[in-house]
């Protein structure tokens, strides 16, 4: 029995996510494929990161001055040295290709979503650089040069990253109320076409207007969001206007969800109304 | 043991439940609610950039 159980349990799930899938277009099935191969590879290399550094901090508090080790001390010392920059640096390069593709995915204006990766693709190639760099440095010397160099890139560089992020959280709740206000033009196109002096209709029709102005709040907080994000130029600013950002997009969603509330009831009275779901899908 | 389990359990299935309320069965509609659902831990995943610095290297 409980097998059994089990069994329609896993089916209902794969069923559901089949349905999921058969809504992507190619394009987005595209860049699902390669988010999920790239999370993977993040995952890895942080893990490669983290083993790295345990290694360097651990060989650290082996010596106190690297020119006191042996020759063959400091030839292991320098290896473990490098591995941790070189891995730091995959770090650096894995998280910044998760954002170009998050940007991908999610920035619907051409433009912007252009300037976005082209700019992250801008990071990539000075971080290929600085690898290069690492891989060809023979001693110690070079190797501290080269990490002051990284510090410094990398001190700057994270702040600058936060307008992508603004950018893209941004734009991804943006897609969301896009998808609200197309599901709110076909319940307007098929309530509209019911008899409106019936009382389930006049409900259906509040509950409509309801979800119409929690999507025009939330597009109002979307818009104040992007105003912020549209003035990061200043990196000093960054922290406090990220923070700005991610208040707007709280309120965005808190709209957003008190909408679907209203939608889920007012799918609820079709139903009951009609015999029959209202079929919103892109297919209508 | 074994009811301290059973009230772990239907303490998780009282809260899938209340979850499961949230979708009516409109596809279109349960998107809607997937699409809010996956926005709530979504800047976590994009904001991995103050864990790691670059301040141990001290060779």
């Amino acid at each position: 029995m409980n097998k059994i159980m089990i069994m329609v349990f896993v089916g209902l799930f794969l069923f559901g996510s089949m349905q999921v899938e058969a809504s992507l277009n190619d394009k987005d099935q595209r860049l699902m494929g390669e988010y999920d191969s790239l999370r993977g590879e993040y995952k890895l290399v942080k893990e490669e990161w983290s083993n790295a550094k345990e290694e360097y901090i651990s060989a650290k508090k082996q010596y106190k001055r690297f020119d006191k080790l042996s020759v063959d001390e400091q030839e292991e010392k320098f290896g473990i040295a490098k591995n941790f920059v070189s891995k730091t640096l995959e770090r650096i390069d894995a998280h910044i290709n998760i954002l170009a593709n998050w940007a991908e995915r999610v920035i619907q204006d051409e433009e912007l979503q252009n300037e976005v990766i082209s700019e992250l693709n801008g990071y990539l190639l000075e971080i290929d650089e600085f690898q290069l760099e690492v891989e060809s440095a023979k001693d110690i010397h070079q190797l501290r040069e080269i990490s002051k160099d990284v510090r410094e890139y990398w001190g700057s560089t994270r702040v600058e990253l936060k307008k992508y992020v603004g950018i893209i959280l941004t734009e991804r709740t943006n897609n969301v109320i896009s998808r609200a206000e197309r599901l709110s033009e076909r319940l307007h196109f098929k309530i509209d076409t019911l008899n409106q002096d019936n009382d389930q209709v006049m409900e259906m029709q509040n509950l409509l207007s309801d979800f119409d102005s929690k999507i025009k709040f939330a597009k109002e907080d979307y818009s104040n969001a992007k105003a912020v994000y549209s003035r990061m130029d200043n990196l000093q600013d960054f922290d406090k206007l990220l923070r700005e950002i991610k208040d707007y997009l709280s309120d965005s969603k808190k709209y957003l969800r008190e909408s679907h509330k209203s939608l889920r009831e007012l799918v609820k009275i079709y139903r009951s109304f009609t015999g029959d779901f209202p079929n919103l899908g892109d297919s209508e | 043991m074994i009811k301290l389990t059973l009230v772990v359990f239907l303490l998780l299935m009282s809260g899938c439940v209340a979850e499961s309320t949230d979708f009516v069965g409109e596809p279109a509609t349960d998107e809607l609610k997937s699409d809010l659902a996956s926005l709530d831990n979504f800047d976590e995943e994009l904001m991995d950039l103050d864990e790691f610095g670059t301040e141990e290297f001290n060779f």
